[in-house]
């Protein structure tokens, strides 16, 4: 038998309103927790089936075997792997490099200039991906915009080499990514106490020092949370390096998207392909979140 | 006030429901095409003759289409594969045989070129061929000098005077650039001995100092703008770029190369195969199949289309070659487990 506290006659009440509050709750996060069931869940744990199977021509055969992992770290593929890493975490530095300035800057702005940045920075996705990379393609080519115009300025004798090139990957990477970085950083910043860096000032600090011990500190979550959006799907990253860049910097996503559709057809290489990214990218946020967590224990403390 | 919007809500949806209702009368065909390879104005002429909507999607390699179909929800009517697809797609049960009896202008047809392609359609049971070509190279004269390419060989690929430009693109497409390496050391390409694949990577590992991306597309905005110099090309996307821009050249290398005929074929999945076969036949006729070579460019199998055709088309070399350079090109072929050796060649050259 239950005792109820005799203190709190409300406490059945209490006790009901708690259970219909849950129940409620599952009900409204059920259709996001299906969804994710059975569009990531499952596709996943078909992806991890696959990555153990035998390739075929056109299909897989079901027999088990560690082929497609020991294929996975053979030299051509970590080297892959070493390029994909090093495009998304160079995209992710530099969108962060030009993205805290426009987003200090917005978060600083009067209410009308803000919105009106802020439309300019949503209005790219718009716009289809490919006709952006398409329009980079015109931008950049050999006889492209920017060639005839600093030909026409005499700033260059000859049109510089700047498409199907490793620079061309950055520059799209970038253009591409650089919203990601600018709005989760423009939300941490935007919520700033501005009057500490006004108190830091009178207690003697320079411009410089009160942005590395105050605003660069506070705008951390924003930093992470634009990192991730940038860094993870920067490493996947097909289209761009497809459209703008060569054959001498294959990433991975070029390499899983051949293995997917070539014939010969790979699928448990490309389904172990894209899990070893996958725990990669775990274990590198599990890293960074524990040093947050570090971190914010240690400034509590 | 709140009841007469919701009245309001309540009617517009009902009378968008019946909208969207009353577009299905009209019968609907999908069709899964190459890109820039059926002459736009024939689909409004067929819709319009046939009152129908076509569904039109593109691809730009057969794998690309194969995987579309082989794990798309969308049911497609007709599409337009390789010869050694249709063998693929016909070994996986999803081909529709042809009832000739629907297609009178099935008569047009070139025989010779039926009998070609039973070495991948026995019969001519589930495919009608399309259109055929021929692979060769396309470059700028703007930018690359008249010596270079005198000696119009495949080995032009590896010349030094392309050497850390960036200005060489390869389709993106095993069989054709293991192909060309194979027909330059005087193989036929669908040969996949260890001595004929040891030769072609050796080649291959030349040529790849100077490739800069495999691509089965972009040359055709690339090299015209400068950005690719010279590029591994079909001969009819080659004449449609040369079309518009006098700079651009194109040839068919000594060596020889390989002859390709993409074919109509019937989806077993089809929802709609009266129609379909309207359309097959629709093409096979004599003057729309000329109006569809005109724009293409690429060689008909249709006799009848053909004499149709002025001369210029009907004479050009790069569109209809000499017997004599025939005898050098090789109709790519199924090649079964085979095909893994070529591709480990390719992909070993693309990770290189």
């Amino acid at each position: 038998m239950k005792i109820i506290p005799y203190d709190n006659p409300n406490y059945a009440l209490q006790m009901a309103a708690e259970r219909r509050k849950n129940f409620t709750s599952w009900i409204l996060t059920a259709p996001a927790l299906l969804w994710l069931i059975f569009f990531f869940l499952v596709p996943y744990i078909i992806v991890i089936i696959y990555s153990f199977l035998t390739a075929d021509i056109y299909d897989v055969k079901f027999e088990f075997t560690l082929d497609a992992y020991r294929q996975s770290f053979t030299p051509a593929y970590l080297h892959t792997f070493y390029l994909s890493f090093r495009l998304a975490l160079l995209t992710t530095v530099l969108c962060l490099l030009l993205g805290f300035p426009v987003a200090y800057y917005i978060a600083r702005a009067k209410d009308k200039v803000k919105n009106t940045l802020l439309i300019f920075i949503i209005i790219p996705f718009w716009t289809n991906l490919i006709i952006r990379i398409f329009s980079w393609r015109i931008f950049l080519a050999y006889n492209g915009v920017l060639n005839n115009l600093l030909l026409s300025l005499g700033l260059i004798s000859q049109p510089l080499e700047i498409m199907r090139t490793d620079l061309a990957v950055i520059l799209v990477m970038v253009y591409v990514y650089l919203p990601y970085m600018i709005l989760p950083l423009y939300s941490v910043l935007e919520k700033l106490d501005w009057s500490l860096l006004n108190a830091s000032m009178d207690l003697g600090a320079n411009e410089v020092k009160s942005f590395f011990r105050i605003t660069l500190p506070l705008s951390k979550e924003g930093i992470f949370a634009g990192g991730l959006l940038v860094f993870i799907p920067a490493l996947g990253s097909y289209l761009i390096p497809q459209l703008v860049g060569n054959q001498k910097s294959l990433y991975l996503g070029q390499v899983i998207t051949y293995k997917v559709k070539n014939i010969p057809r790979n699928w448990p290489m490309a389904s172990a392909l894209s899990l070893t990214l996958l725990l990669i990218v775990a274990l590198f946020l599990l890293v960074i979140y524990f040093l947050y967590r570090k971190s914010k224990s240690r400034r509590q403390l | 006030m709140k009841r007469g919007n919701i009245i309001v809500l309540i009617m517009v949806i009902v009378l968008l429901f019946f909208c969207g209702s009353c577009s299905k009368n009209k019968p609907v065909l999908y069709i899964f095409n190459w890109s820039d390879y059926i002459d736009p104005d024939l689909i409004k002429e067929f819709e319009q003759q046939n009152k129908c909507t076509i569904k039109y999607s593109t691809y730009d390699s057969n794998e690309n289409m194969l995987t579309k179909i082989m794990s798309s929800r969308e049911a497609f009517d007709l599409v337009f594969p390789s010869g050694d697809h249709v063998t693929i797609m016909c070994d996986a049960g999803l081909l529709e045989p042809l009832d000739l009896t629907k297609i009178p202008n099935y008569r047009n047809l070139d025989n010779n070129l039926l009998l070609k392609a039973t070495s991948f359609d026995p019969g001519n049971k589930y495919s009608l061929p399309y259109f055929w070509g021929l692979t060769g190279i396309i470059y700028n004269q703007r930018y690359v000098p008249e010596s270079v390419v005198k000696s119009q060989s495949w080995n032009i690929l590896a010349d030094n005077f392309f050497t850390g430009k960036n200005k060489v693109t390869m389709l993106d497409d095993a069989r054709e650039v293991v192909g060309a390496a194979l027909i330059y050391n005087g193989y036929d390409l669908n040969d996949t001995s260890a001595e004929a694949l040891a030769a072609a990577e050796k080649t291959l590992a030349e040529w790849d100092k100077n490739i800069t991306q495999f691509d089965s597309d972009s040359y055709k905005n690339e090299v015209p703008d400068g950005t690719t110099w010279l590029a591994q090309a079909y001969n009819g996307d080659a004449l449609q770029v040369m079309e518009n821009n006098p700079d651009i050249k194109f040839f068919l290398p000594v060596e020889g190369t390989s002859l390709w005929m993409d074919n109509i074929v019937m989806l077993k999945s089809s929802k709609n195969k009266e129609l379909a076969y309207k359309f097959i036949d629709f093409l096979l006729n004599a003057e729309i199949g000329k109006r569809n070579t005109e724009y293409c460019r690429y060689a008909t199998p249709n006799k009848a289309a053909n004499n149709l055709l002025p001369d210029t088309i009907k004479n050009n070399a790069l569109i209809y070659p000499s017997e004599e350079y025939l005898q050098k090109c090789y109709m790519i072929n199924a090649l079964g487990e085979n095909v893994k050796k070529i591709d480990k060649l390719f992909e070993a050259i693309k990770l290189n």
